[in-house]
């Protein structure tokens, strides 16, 4: 618990700037991501978090040391290495986008091991820090670093945030920005570059072989809460921020523990929860939008039988009458039946149920539009009779009163559905 | 004009098949003759493809139901053949025009057994019907897509069937081919076989073919030439999509469920 | 002198095998252009093996591979729920469930680190170095020799057997998928046993080359072998001279430079694809594009 407090009240200034450094690298690395992800080519990330393994190496040993100028040097110029020869690849051989994604992926990271045990075996004390960058370590930054990483991380923010038009017209739309005259290949181009500086700084905190997935996952997990871009970058910001500094203080209290995988379970843990509870896209919320439509559908149904035994000349229903007429749904039965009271269509006089005045109208409703999509299929699209009433059935309860005009107005106001039963309006008396 | 047959070889009752969320097929009925030569047609859209992989299995749709030779698919799927869209395959893959047609033999093979002598013969046989047999051994992506199409047919014809449903076999195809598999299609069909084939230009086809399968959504004709290609009904086929049945499928695609689906 | 070279032979013998059996599997994995889920496979089969090792204590048997497969199978049906029932596009569902399954690893690892002998270096390269000196002795004293040796060639026996009795099966759902199951061929099933087989293959390699290099071995060599070939008989064996090539030169050279081996062999076939490509495509731009040659009929 003190220790709890002691990380979030923020005492030790290194701490506080460790978080800041966090929240920075990213929020900077999901706003790239995010737009990576739109772009369908969330893997590339993957590939170029581990093609610039070699680059750090070499910027080690040039440097003699963790000197964040010359890695960040290197692992850019591999980076771009990397991205270079993908394009390349792609436009001269003939080989899959994916093989040849992988292809560079495990050959970059594969020469940067390479580069790594030979540096371990040189024995040189400073090299321990090298490994954070596999698997990140975000206590072990240090102060002076933060400034250039921290920095990156500003400028890649404010790139995306001034020229958000530009890029999202060559995530979404990069055709039509060619035509109306931007220049896409340097905005492509440009884009490469930031991708490349926020894989560089990301890496401090959740290493090279975990980085895709703070470029990917807080952008798939936004996508779930919003469909604009503009809240959709923030909010993926937001949740990698949130991941990063849970990240780091696990980190803190279990210092033998690299950062990088305890990142990666916040955030996908974040990502789990948009993806079951987001509002209208999340699973749960898609079941529950099913079985509300469903008890709705139910309700109708009731109400359609209520209105049939009228067209039978029989004024209400008894509920053992409903049970019948909807076997093993006794409970479905009720809880339509109280509903429908409840909103005020149907009176239940002890076993009794009638339709009111509004309930009346409604149950025309329903029936007016089964009868005038059965009419619709039989008309125009050449149905037969026998065949039409699954259909209707089921679109009865969704077609809006825009549609049902435009039925009327294309079927003319017909009297008769096709099996000769007279479709209901509202100016009708049985 | 809805013409059912007695005895049909393929009879598709009341199917609706939704793709990717709403209906592309509404209630389609009806029923084929055999040994002829059948075409579907339609403009963009109007759910030809759709409608031969409903029958071949490869979507599930969600009303109605499909019997071939009276049976389920399962029961006769050694009786039939099908010819995918080519676009559907990456012609760059490894293989060689024989190694192609050979996969026609695969499925009665069975799991462990290669292909033999026998295999050889027969999909020799089935190149020289479509005139690639100088090919057997240039591999695929060497092929124009005329080539291509061909090698496909062939492939179809190794699997020695009674029904051969065919998607799209003369898309992007040059003149000399189109005819020549027509000329094929037809000896095939008068040696009993039924060809039912998705096509897509109405010109060509009311030459080609025996029986049409007029699609827009849903089903607007089936039946012989007389009594289905008329102004009326060419209209309702290619007059447009029906405005109503559009604006109800976006409503069924803008649902998180497709509440045609039980 | 003598003790020496037996070693380097062990060593490059193993490697080799190991080449082969990434290769064979690698070149169906490019075909059906599942290069990627070939590398998150291996990532993802990490907490497998991990758990695996928890269990058996330090005999490192059969549990090790179940928990790898048991692994290779949820990432697979992980993947699939998030792109089918969650709605996420494919390229994230990957993404998404390889990271989360190789974190819960390396935090396996810390945390099991009292009864887990396995290292965060060693999953990612292994060290196959170490081959000689770990060795299988019975229980009635015998000395078989390396024990990871002896897995290797487990491996690339069921590995070959596998592609070998479905071959036809591979080829035609690798090439058309929809076809293939028309003609009844379960491409479900076949799709799975071919994951099993890779997740089987990162797990039984990763003590010697590492969990993230085994891609390398998968990827690169089939798509090497493709710049050159277009015949798929070809290209298999084309993927296994290059296995065995890449063996060889990166062994000796990791000895010169002293550098990780398993990160020499990748380097190794890393030069030899750019290099293939480089040569290759010079070729290709003094060529005519596809060939356009009508055929009618009887020609």
């Amino acid at each position: 618990m003190s220790d709890f407090l002691y990380f979030f009240t923020f005492q030790d200034s290194s701490i506080a700037f460790v978080v800041i450094g966090i929240i920075l690298l990213g929020v900077g690395s999901a706003y790239v991501g995010t737009y990576s992800f739109l772009d369908k080519k969330a893997l590339l990330g993957d590939a170029i978090s581990h093609a610039v393994l070699p680059g750090i190496c070499l910027g080690f040993i040039l440097a003699g040391t963790k000197n964040p100028v010359y890695i960040v040097s290197g692992a850019f110029f591999s980076g771009a290495l990397a991205t270079f020869l993908t394009s390349w690849l792609r436009k001269n051989t003939r080989l899959s986008e994916d093989a040849i994604i992988a292809s560079i992926l495990s050959i970059f990271f594969g020469f940067g091991i390479v580069l790594l045990t030979v540096i371990q075996k040189s024995g040189n004390p400073e090299m321990a820090g090298l490994n954070q960058f596999i698997f990140g370590n975000a206590i072990a930054i240090l102060e002076e670093d933060l400034w250039v990483y921290g920095g990156l991380a500003v400028f890649i923010i404010l790139s995306l945030s001034i020229f958000q038009k530009e890029f999202s017209l060559l995530v979404f739309n990069a055709e039509y920005g060619k035509a109306i005259g931007y220049p896409m290949e340097l905005i492509r181009l440009i884009f490469n570059v930031l991708m490349i500086l926020s894989v560089v700084i990301g890496i401090q905190a959740i290493g090279v072989v975990l980085m895709a997935a703070l470029l990917i996952t807080p952008g798939a997990a936004a996508r779930f809460w919003t469909d604009k871009l503009g809240n959709l970058v923030i909010l993926a910001g937001i949740f990698s921020a949130v991941s990063g500094i849970m990240g780091t203080y696990i980190s803190f209290i279990l210092p033998q523990m690299p950062t990088g995988p305890w990142v990666v379970v916040f955030l996908s843990f974040l990502a789990l929860i948009s993806f079951l509870f987001a509002p209208k896209r999340g699973v749960l919320s898609r079941f529950i939008s099913r079985r509300s439509y469903l008890k709705k559908t139910h309700q109708d149904h009731l109400l359609k039988a209520l209105y049939r035994a009228l067209e039978a000349g029989k004024e209400s229903l008894s509920i053992e009458e409903i049970y019948e007429t909807y076997p093993f749904q006794k409970k479905e039965s009720d809880r339509s039946i109280d509903n429908l009271i409840r909103n005020g269509l149907i009176i239940k006089n002890q076993h009794i149920i009638s339709l009111t005045p509004k309930g009346k109208s409604e149950s025309k409703r329903i029936v007016r539009l089964h009868r005038l999509w059965e009419l619709y299929l039989n008309e125009y699209m050449n149905i037969a009779p026998d065949h039409v009433h699954d259909s209707a059935e089921k679109l009865e309860h969704i077609l809006t009163p825009e549609l049902e005009e435009l039925l009327e107005n294309r079927l003319n106001y017909p009297k008769l559905d096709p099996h000769q039963e007279t479709i209901p309006r509202d100016y009708d008396e049985l | 004009m809805i013409n059912h047959v007695e005895s049909p070889i393929i009879e598709i009752h009341d199917l609706t098949v939704s793709y990717d969320q709403s209906p592309v097929l509404w209630n389609v009925d009806l029923s084929l003759p055999s040994g002829k030569l059948i075409g579907i047609l339609g403009p963009n859209g109007a759910g030809k493809s759709t409608l031969i992989k409903a029958i071949m299995g490869l979507v599930s749709p969600s009303g109605g139901y499909v019997k071939l030779f009276d049976k389920s698919l399962e029961e006769v799927r050694n009786r039939i053949s099908y010819v995918p869209q080519r676009e559907s395959v990456d012609w760059n893959f490894p293989a060689s025009v024989l190694d192609v047609v050979l996969m026609g033999t695969y499925g009665k093979l069975g799991l462990f057994k290669r292909p033999g002598k026998k295999e050889k013969e027969l999909a020799m046989e089935c190149l020289e019907k479509v005139g690639m047999q100088g090919f057997a051994n240039r591999q695929i992506s060497e092929l124009s897509g005329g080539q291509q199409q061909r090698v496909f047919i062939g492939r179809s014809l190794a699997q020695n069937a009674d029904l051969y449903l065919m998607d799209e076999p003369f898309a992007g195809v040059d003149m000399a081919t189109e005819t020549a598999i027509f000329g094929l299609l037809k000896q095939m069909t008068a040696e009993g076989k039924t060809v039912v084939v998705v096509h897509h230009d109405i010109y060509s086809a009311v030459n080609y073919f025996d029986w049409f399968i007029m699609l827009n959504l849903h089903l607007v004709a089936s039946g012989p030439k007389e009594t289905v290609i008329t102004e009326e009904l060419l209209r309702k086929t290619y007059g447009g999509k029906l405005n109503l049945l559009t604006k109800v499928s976006e409503l069924i695609r803008q649902k998180e469920f497709n509440p045609l689906k039980n | 002198m003598m003790s020496f070279d037996q070693n380097a032979f062990l060593i490059i013998f193993t490697a080799s095998m190991i080449s082969i059996s990434c290769g064979l599997l690698g070149v169906f994995m490019m075909l059906r252009k599942m290069s990627m889920t070939g590398d998150a496979i291996s990532h993802a089969v990490l907490p497998g093996i991990v758990i695996g090792f928890f269990i058996s204590g330090s005999q490192r048997g059969l549990e090790v591979i179940i928990g790898a497969g048991v692994l290779g199978i949820l990432a697979t049906l992980m993947i699939d729920w998030l792109r089918r029932k969650a709605r996420v596009q494919l390229d994230a569902s990957i993404g998404i469930t390889f990271t989360l399954l190789f974190a819960i690893g390396i935090i396996l690892i810390n945390l099991l680190a009292y009864k887990v002998d396995l290292d965060q270096e060693c999953v990612l390269y292994g060290e196959i170095a170490y081959l000689p000196i770990d060795l299988w002795i019975t229980g009635g004293g015998q000395n078989m020799g390396p024990r990871i040796m002896y897995l290797a060639l487990l491996n690339l026996i069921l590995v070959g057997g596998f592609i070998f009795l479905f071959f036809k099966e591979l080829t035609v759902t690798s090439f058309d998928e929809n076809f293939s199951m028309v003609i009844g061929i379960p491409a479900g099933i076949i799709n799975l046993g071919l994951m099993s087989m890779v997740s089987y293959t990162t797990v039984s390699s990763f003590e010697a080359v590492g969990a993230i290099l085994v891609v390398a071995l998968l990827v690169v060599p089939p798509a090497t072998a493709f710049l050159w070939t277009k015949k798929l008989k070809q290209l298999i064996k084309i993927t296994i001279g290059i296995g065995i090539g890449i063996a060889f030169s990166g062994y000796y050279l990791a000895y010169f430079f002293d550098s990780s081996i398993a990160g020499m062999v990748v380097s190794v076939a890393g030069i030899v694809f750019l290099a293939s490509a480089l040569y290759k495509s010079k070729l290709i731009s003094n060529r005519f594009g596809t060939s356009t040659k009508q055929e009618s009929f009887g020609n």
